[in-house]
């Protein structure tokens, strides 16, 4: 009898156990790195604009990918901006439930024609619209760490 | 076979290196730039594109495709991602091919990318997984134990000795003190090889090619557009892809039969049919020193077991009768591993062209072979290209 | 157009660089966690393990018997014939003797370097072999071609897993049949 016929229960059915044991080191990378340091050193956020088309990216890129030129100006685009979508999140990403939930929002600084990803926190959470002026919450000077967690999260203005 | 003519019209690199500051995308773009630049394009000016690039575990960015995609040129076009392991670079030019040759694209922009200085606690620990997880794993293999066995296996079979096998570190790691984007390239002998730490039996730290962040790009365009390009474009004349059993301990590991296949396949579309006169200049895929000896084999450039001596009577030398590794292979300019193969493919490119600097090898080569492997060493890729 | 050094781009990191936090970085470790299913030849594989035997694959077809059992034959593609039970002794097609793990990691010192190999299974098909390891003998001494045996876990420690066998060791003929 063929040997693909033989497993005739799911309870006959076994597994193995094992994991990939791998951790990361990501750079930031050359625009990265300058769009990071500002954030953490000056509490700016750069844009980088392209010589050829005129888009605005935020974070900052080394490269347009419309026109493919490099970026080399890089903007302080400020910290403010306007909410275009949210959601809030009641599970983390392995499927655990939160203590508390989580609002995400989808964010455009004014100024640049990219979004950003980023946590939406503080005052007036219960009234939070689409379309509503937020601001760029960073943490304390001595506590931030080239992340873009040094922004802490955006609030209503 | 009605499909038509296509060349390879530019090409770029960005330099090899350990640890690379620039993002997985920011190397891409690099290469990419600098192929479109080399032959006078735009973005505009390409039709479709296609990435390779090898395990995602690397640059720890799964869906490694669609994030380089921005980086390769890629924005609105259509873009696709070819892997296969080690031998993914001279499978990129294949699948470029296929864009072009099928009359779907003019043009096509060929990018392979690879950043392995992300992974920790070593790169080396993402070969783990290439193992069976089941009934090889729990051993905790490394991919150094696969290499150095068969390393014995091809020594012990035909009683090559270990100084045979050295002199391909010396003439690559010296090879490349001409290449301008090497990593590791130095003059170094047979004694400094031997003498090197032992990482596994028989392979010393000198055998091996480096751990490398890096990409490299070429622009693919059919006939009528390469010669509005260029007045020297390089035809691809041959392709040929094999992939042979994963159940690595189940082949004979003194020969690459799946690199003979591949083989097989791209000289037959060539027109090659006695691969030792008909090619001129070679880049066998070289992670390992016995490696180039071994795919040489594979390749029907000499008969089995045979290439060391071809090597040490400087035939494969840039001034012999059949080049290897003019570039300095990755054992000098370095091995960021999909982007070795296309590194491959563009030293021939060069050298065909006469454009190939202080590594340009006389006699003005015609037919020249590129060659990559990869996966759990089973996979043979080959491109034929003439000028 | 020659590749000159000053046209490639690039900006090298120094090992201390790097390791000293003087390049931004975000560091990750993915929980990376995999339940495998063994499937159907694998499966009964390590149940046999468990019961301290080596059990392979036939294809009648290409008159193959095959190690590590699969399910179908890869050459003729149709699902293989059955289960035969090979020997747990085999030959050395090729080893080796490492000093680093996986990791890229030197052993450490006075260590005994790790000595992998691919074994020939009596009984399989020529040239099927398995990948395991090799003790009891000084590593710089195993050779291709020496003869080799399991050396089992006890049965109450057995698993279902390849390192049920907790490695092989050298056959040591008896002295007569050197003679020859």
């Amino acid at each position: 009898m063929a040997i693909t016929k033989m497993l005739q229960k799911t309870t006959e059915a076994s597994y193995f156990k094992g994991s990939i044991p791998m951790e990361y080191k990501y750079t930031a990378g050359v625009a990265g790195e300058l769009f990071l340091k500002a954030l953490r050193d000056e509490g700016k956020l750069l844009a980088g604009v392209c010589p050829e088309c005129g888009f605005s990216y935020l974070p900052a890129r080394m490269f347009c990918e419309r026109c493919f030129t490099g970026i080399e100006k890089f903007n302080d685009a400020g910290l403010y901006g306007i909410l275009l979508a949210y959601t809030i999140a009641f599970e983390n990403f392995k499927g655990e439930p939160l203590d508390e939930p989580v609002v995400y929002g989808l964010i455009n600084i004014h100024g640049t024609d990219t979004t950003l990803i980023h946590r939406l926190g503080g005052k007036n959470m219960e009234n939070l619209c689409i379309g509503e002026e937020i601001k760029a919450i960073l943490t304390p000077k001595n506590k931030r760490q080239g992340q873009i967690t040094d922004i802490l999260y955006f609030e209503k203005v | 076979m009605g499909l038509r003519r296509v060349a390879i019209v530019g090409a770029g690199l960005t330099k090899f290196m350990r640890r690379a500051q620039e993002t997985p995308k920011e190397l891409a773009y690099e290469a990419a730039k600098l192929a479109l630049d080399s032959c006078g394009l735009r973005l505009k000016d390409i039709d479709s594109v296609t990435i390779g690039t090898a395990p995602d575990a690397f640059d720890g960015v799964h869906r490694k495709g669609e994030f380089l995609a921005d980086g390769s040129g890629g924005f609105g076009k259509p873009t696709m991602r070819h892997y296969v392991g080690g031998g993914t670079g001279c499978f990129s030019p294949t699948h470029g091919w296929f864009h072009v040759a099928s009359g779907m694209f003019d043009t096509c922009l060929v990018v392979a990318e690879e950043k392995m200085s992300c992974a920790f606690p070593h790169p080396a620990g993402a070969f783990l997984t290439i193992f069976d997880h089941t009934t090889e794993q729990p051993l905790y293999p490394t991919l150094i134990w696969i290499f150095a066995m068969e390393m014995n296996r091809y020594m012990n079979t035909y009683g090559i000795p270990k100084e045979l096998i050295a002199k391909v570190s010396v003439k690559n790691k010296g090879n490349a003190l001409d290449h301008p984007a090497a990593q590791v390239a130095e003059k170094i002998t047979v004694e400094d090889v031997l003498n090197s730490e032992v990482m596994a039996y028989p392979v010393n730290r000198l055998d091996i090619s480096p751990v490398s962040d890096g990409a490299a790009a070429i622009v693919l365009a059919a006939e009528h557009v390469a010669e509005r390009i260029t007045d020297k474009p390089i035809w691809i004349d041959g392709m040929g892809w094999n992939l042979e059993t994963s159940y690595w301990c189940t082949r004979d590991l003194a020969y690459p039969d799946y690199v003979e296949k591949a083989a097989r396949m791209a000289y037959k579309m060539a027109g090659i049919t006695e691969p030792h006169r008909q090619i001129d200049i070679a880049e066998p895929y070289d992670p390992f020193s016995y490696k180039e000896l071994h795919h040489m084999e594979g390749l029907l450039l000499c008969g089995k077991g045979e290439a060391p001596q071809l090597l040490a009577d400087g035939v494969t030398e840039r001034t012999g009768r059949l080049p290897c590794c003019p570039s300095g292979g990755a054992m000098g300019v370095g091995n960021p591993i999909a982007a070795t193969g296309l590194m491959k493919v563009i030293e021939i490119f060069l050298q065909l062209r006469e454009e190939a600097g202080a590594r340009q090898v006389p006699g003005k080569p015609r037919t020249g072979i590129a060659q990559a492997w990869g996966d759990l060493m089973q996979v043979g890729t080959v491109v034929v290209m003439r000028r | 157009m020659e590749l000159k050094k000053e046209m490639l781009r690039g900006t090298q990191l120094s090992e201390s660089d790097f390791r000293a936090g003087k390049v931004i970085t975000t560091d990750w470790k993915p929980e990376l966690h995999y339940a495998w299913d063994n499937g159907v030849g694998i499966g009964y594989y390590l149940a046999q393990l468990k019961a301290g035997k080596i059990t392979a694959s036939f294809c009648n077809k290409c008159n193959r018997i095959m190690l590590p059992p699969r399910a179908f034959c890869e050459l003729c593609f149709k699902p293989t014939d059955g289960w035969v039970d090979v020997l747990d002794t085999g030959t050395i097609n090729t080893f080796s003797v490492s000093l680093v793990d996986w990791a890229a990691r030197r052993i450490k010192k006075g260590e005994r370097p790790h000595t992998p190999a691919v074994i020939e299974i009596d009984g399989a098909s020529p040239g099927h072999g398995m990948l395991h390891l090799i003790g009891e003998i000084d590593p710089y001494e195993i050779k291709i071609g020496m003869r080799v045996k399991a050396v089992w876990k006890k049965p109450e420690e057995r698993t279902g897993s390849i390192t049920d066998i907790l490695y092989f060791k050298p056959i040591r003929e008896p002295k007569a049949s050197r003679k020859k």
